[in-house]
């Protein structure tokens, strides 16, 4: 070890380790800066609350539509909309293959407690809804679940009826 | 036969050597210092949150619009994000927000009325964009 050579060689062999910890150190900071550099924002729950409330309120969605004044009644639900089962489906379009929202709609007339349900999106509710249900809610692939109530009422010929809107929603995890 | 060694390190002074090794090292964090530094600026310069951003927010304003329970007008300009530098297509359900051609184009979907379909031309160059819909029909320019 005391010849020079020697000396040189032992010198040049640990630089090995340490270029090792150099590339170590590069990696752990861009991983660091890759954690805290947000890219993806979740909307899921606005997404949610906005497809509900397009449900209850537009001129496509199940509200009391008045066809001369060209305007919804938020609030006032048209039951004959729940008597064909693809109704929203044939309204709310998300392209040929739907796999961004899908719902369960209920409406509970509070007088005869008869209920109607309507589904939007109805294979992937269902696909959807045993995920969001089962608490695997994080990361791709996930779906969360949302819930929304409305005391709405329910036009049955000229006078309005005391009701209850339930509308269930799956999102999958942006 | 005789073996060839890089001289760099053979000097007989054990002073030059170390100057060596020192210089070696200057190189190597001088190295690792631009390379991490041109990461950084990338990763500053890099717009895929504001399209994020924009195309979110914009697919969700539609939805909103397509909500209204009537005919509405609402103009969205953002002072958050420099609209101006970024284009805009609302095609097939989905707002998408583009730099320039060429590269990475973010796209959000929208839910759009069946029955009144939206297919406009894209949007370059604006500082807001004025939404209407009339009669379920909705208009974006």
């Amino acid at each position: 070890m005391t010849d020079k050579r020697g000396v040189s060689n032992f010198e040049m062999l640990m630089w090995i380790p340490r270029i090792i910890f150099i590339i170590f150190i590069m990696f752990a900071i861009i991983f660091l800066v890759r954690t805290y550099v947000v890219t993806v924002i979740d909307t899921s729950a606005i997404k949610a609350n906005l497809f509900s409330n397009r449900i209850a309120y537009s001129a496509n969605g199940i509200s009391y539509y008045d066809e001369s004044i060209k305007r919804a009644y938020p609030g006032i639900i048209d039951p004959r909309k729940f008597s064909s089962a693809d109704f929203l489906d044939k309204t709310i379009y998300y392209g040929e293959k739907n796999r961004e929202v899908g719902a369960k709609i209920v409406l509970k007339d509070l007088n005869d407690g008869k209920e109607s349900v309507l589904f939007y999106n109805q294979p992937f509710f269902k696909e959807q809804k045993k995920l969001a249900d089962s608490g695997l809610t994080e990361g791709p692939g996930g779906s969360r679940g949302y819930t929304k109530k409305y005391n709405v009422l329910i036009m049955k010929g000229n006078s309005p009826e005391k009701g209850e809107l339930t509308i269930d929603i799956v999102v999958p995890n942006s | 036969m005789k073996k060839i060694y890089p001289k760099i390190f053979l000097d007989k002074k054990a002073d030059t050597n170390a100057i060596y090794h020192v210089l070696i090292q200057i190189l190597i964090a001088l190295a690792v210092y631009v390379a991490l530094q041109s990461y950084i600026d990338s990763v500053a310069k890099d717009t895929l949150f504001e399209k994020y951003y924009l195309s979110n927010d914009l697919s969700l304003l539609a939805e909103t619009i397509y909500a209204g329970p009537g005919g509405l007008s609402y103009y969205y300009t953002n002072d958050r994000v420099q609209m101006s530098k970024f284009s805009f297509d609302f095609k097939q359900q989905k707002t998408s927000v583009v730099e320039q051609e060429g590269t990475l184009t973010i796209a959000q979907p929208y839910g759009e009325d069946a029955n009144a379909p939206y297919s406009g031309q894209r949007i370059e160059n604006k500082d807001g964009l004025e939404f209407t819909k009339t009669r379920g029909r909705l208009e974006i320019k």
